[in-house]
């Protein structure tokens, strides 16, 4: 799948880690939260850089202690209408102060890209073969917005923003 | 009332243009229906029986003449000649085409207007008293809140993708106007002890397959707070609220499996985490927002208005609109007016472009340039002198807008049933027009009184059949029509849910059996006594007997 | 789309560009009469019209494509539901809402 990040297709250099796999590849691999849960100890000796891979229905709150060992946390959208993943990436962001790459995977449309971008997604799994050119289309669509995401603090006034670059 | 400024007109216009995007790459081939569905429901737009059917957002049902005209424009120029007025304050158009749509929409735009989230998993249009503004038991204006609530669920990213759709209502007085009990969100305003205003907020509220009474989870919410425990409540629903079958996806059935204490802990614990924070809405943002809602200059006038009262007196047919369809306002010297939307044997609700171009002459002239819709599906001019009542009802009457049955029989609820709706097993506006014509009588619609009654064509329940003193469900029996009756619902303060009567009658019967039960009520009725508290005192009994009575 | 009847299907779907109701002829084009559509028993042949039916939705002609029941009364075709029936006359409600002409050929079960 081509992963597109900061407007760029660009190389996805993680790995899953195999189902039952016992030795973890070199390198950035991804685990789901059964695979952490199960292996948290071996896991967190893992060489390289390690990711989480979350179900629609898994809470971050699940990891949020955990957050410190993952530099890439990446959420499921099954169907695009399944949206619990909008509320995860935010609580990520906003809540527990992820920084890591935080990237929508699975059923990803272009017209999701600025929802997603605004609660905190910074990559994307996107199917559409012009996905540079749906993504530039998609961000400048609409530069408006009536609320605030983001740890922006307390407003002043009015509510609205207008879309600087990363907006949120 | 709200004008939109430079940012609310680009933002409109950006997602005119996205919207026109969307169709174009549907229409190439881009986007498959099961792709552009979502795209196009987010927009209002259903595919329905006969056609497309488009969904025009009236903020808290509030309307300038202005807007009004574009809507007969509208209508006239892209449909049928005629809209529809809904449940939840907003109009319908029937017979748009797809490739015309984004044309509509860039006309609606230009007099603030859009169709945004008036449909799909999302918070829907916020509705309001449609007495806002004038009513004399008011607190303070709900719209402004509605106002607030509306520029901050557009197009939030968070909350697009709901498990079900999401209605919010706000209500400013006691009496309360909006049903707030029945929806997913209900906002009451409220004084506390201090004297400060603030919101009773009740969640979980709703009608459907499954009719739930809202529960109270804050008594008094300081209004400072009113977006950060909205946010809040959304982001547990959208966490929590199922996503494996459609019909038990709303917060109602959340509310009641968590339980009602459980579930507030969950939406206080998350805005414990947020409030005081960057949803938190200063003073002089409401303050900005109050002043679109700022009454017109009132006249200084007397209670007592002496030729309106001669011509009350002299003209019987006047009197007796006045009485019905004329409500007391707070300014001394003026009323409301509800403009019936039913006369009889018409479909409940629907307007024709030239009977939307009158009201909005008489708004522009002689209500201070507003109209309301009601989510009882009729429209309402909410600033009229007394003096200009009998003017403002000739032109009604000549219009066939001045049926003097507000509130009364024949004022009927109905959804558009199976003439139109791809989801309904039974026509309700066939039932509706036969009943007003049963009870075309206006003397005998006046005894009666107040008395509601409510039609939806299926379990979804948009015709509100189950807060209707008289409700009326349409259900498919082996292929045919028939019609389970309810009574005693109620979407007031005094919140109720309907309860079925017994087995269900057939297309042929409903209207004899509604008949019934009026004529029961009639005969069983005390002094001052309306349809809900005679059933309260004597139950179904007395009912049942004549309705089931051997024929 | 599973047919469990046995009886006459005829095809009916949605014009994407248009939205109004129309049926899928012999002549494999798309009809707003019902009675000019291609009505089968055959249940091969119906599953062959669904076909094209979604051929036409990919060439973005039509949408929502399904087969439902008629009868055949003296050379007429009529829906066995209520649904179809008004489906193919426009509302029941004001004459004036019909979606095409009324098609003089067309009986309409009676309201």
């Amino acid at each position: 799948m081509p992963l597109l990040k900061d407007g760029k297709l660009v190389e996805d250099s993680w790995t899953p880690l195999a189902e039952g796999a016992e030795a973890t590849p070199e390198g950035g691999v991804i685990v789901t939260l059964e695979q952490w849960q199960a292996g948290r100890e071996r896991l967190r000796g893992h060489n390289g850089r390690l990711g989480l891979r979350l179900k629609s229905d898994q809470s971050p709150a699940a990891i949020a202690d955990d957050l410190g060992h993952f530099d890439l946390i990446a959420l499921e959208f099954p169907r695009f209408g399944d949206g619990r993943a909008y509320s995860h990436a935010r609580l990520l962001r906003e809540r527990y102060g992820f920084k890591g790459e935080l990237r929508a995977v699975g059923n990803v449309l272009r017209d999701q890209l600025l929802f997603m971008l605004r609660c905190g997604f910074d990559a994307f799994e996107i199917a559409n073969e012009n996905a540079v050119e749906a993504w530039r289309e998609a961000v400048a669509e609409i530069d408006l917005f009536y609320q605030p995401t983001g740890s922006s603090g307390p407003t002043l006034g009015v509510l609205r923003r207008t879309a600087g670059p990363g907006t949120r | 009332m709200y004008r939109y400024d430079e940012f609310d007109l680009a933002f409109v216009k950006q997602r005119v243009k996205q919207f026109r995007g969307q169709v174009e790459r549907r229409l190439s081939g881009e986007l498959s229906e099961d792709e552009f569905k979502p795209l196009r429901l987010m927009n209002g737009l259903y595919l329905q029986l006969h056609a497309y059917m488009l969904r025009v957002a009236v903020p808290y049902g509030t309307l300038s003449s202005r807007q009004l005209r574009k809507l007969a424009a509208i209508a006239r120029k892209y449909d049928r000649g005629y809209g529809h007025f809904t449940t939840r304050q907003n109009i319908q158009y029937n017979w748009p085409k797809l490739v015309d749509v984004p044309d509509i929409l860039e006309e609606l735009a230009t007099v603030e207007m859009h169709a945004i989230q008036t449909s799909g998993n999302c918070i829907r249009n916020v509705t309001a008293d449609h007495f806002a503004g004038a009513a004399g038991d008011e607190i303070e204006d709900p719209r402004v809140y509605g106002e607030i609530i509306r520029q901050w669920s557009s197009l939030h990213p968070e909350f697009s993708f709901l498990p079900r759709k999401f209605k919010i209502a706000v209500t400013g007085a006691p009496n309360d106007r909006a049903a707030v009990r029945f929806h997913d969100i209900g906002l009451q305003i409220r004084r506390n002890a201090a004297g400060d205003v603030g919101f009773e907020v009740i969640v979980g509220g709703g009608l459907g397959r499954t009719p739930y009474i809202g529960v109270t989870i804050r008594e008094f919410l300081p209004k400072q707070h009113l977006l950060s425990y909205l946010e809040a409540i959304l982001r547990v629903y959208n966490q929590l609220g199922r996503r494996d079958n459609i019909y038990k996806a709303r917060i109602k059935i959340l509310v009641q499996q968590t339980g009602a204490e459980a579930f507030r802990d969950l939406v206080e614990d998350e805005w414990l985490q947020i409030k005081d924070g960057a949803l938190t809405l200063p003073a002089e943002e409401i303050q900005r927002i109050e002043a679109y809602f700022a009454p017109p200059a009132f006249e200084t006038l007397e209670a007592n208005q002496p030729a309106f009262e001669a011509r009350r007196f002299e003209d019987r047919a006047f009197a007796r609109w006045v009485r019905s369809n004329v409500t007391p306002h707070k300014a001394p010297g003026y009323a409301c007016v509800t403009i019936s939307l039913k006369p009889e044997g018409e479909a409940p609700g629907d307007a024709s472009a030239e009977q939307m171009e009158v009201v909005a002459d008489l708004a522009e002239r002689l209500s201070s340039d507003e109209i309301r819709v009601s989510h009882e599906q009729n429209l309402v001019l909410p600033h009229v002198r007394l003096t200009d009542l009998a003017e403002v009802w000739e032109a009604l009457e000549a219009n066939g807008l001045g049926t003097p049955n507000a509130g009364l029989v024949s004022d009927i609820i109905a959804c558009p049933g199976l003439d139109y709706c791809n989801l309904a097993n039974a026509r309700s506006i066939p039932v509706a027009q036969r009943i007003t014509q049963r009870f075309s009588d206006l003397k005998r619609q006046h005894e009666i009184g107040d008395l509601k009654i409510k039609i939806s064509g299926c379990i979804n329940a948009c015709g509100h059949h189950h807060v209707g003193h008289i409700g009326i469900l349409g259900v498919d029996k082996k292929g045919e029509e028939f019609y389970q009756i309810t009574l005693g619902g109620s979407a007031d303060q005094n919140a109720a849910i309907g309860k079925i009567i017994g087995p269900a009658f057939s297309y042929d019967e409903v209207v004899d059996a509604v008949d019934s039960v009026v004529a029961t009520y009639l005969e069983q009725r005390r002094e001052g006594e309306r349809f809900n508290d005679t059933l309260a005192r004597i139950g179904h009994a007395p009912f049942k007997e004549k309705l089931y009575a051997a024929a | 789309m599973s047919l469990k009847h046995t009886g006459l299907q005829v095809v009916t779907a949605n014009r994407l560009r248009q939205g109004d109701v129309v049926y899928l002829t012999d002549g494999g084009s798309w009809s707003p009469h019902l009675n000019e559509s291609r009505a089968s028993a055959d249940k091969a042949v119906v599953e062959a019209m669904l076909a094209k039916a979604a051929e036409d939705v990919a060439a973005r002609l039509v949408v929502a494509p399904y087969a439902f029941e008629v009868v055949e009364i003296d050379g007429i075709l009529q829906p066995l539901s209520t649904r179809e029936t008004i489906r193919a006359a426009g509302p029941t409600v004001r004459a004036d809402y019909r979606s095409t002409p009324p098609d003089p050929k067309q009986q309409v079960k009676a309201a």
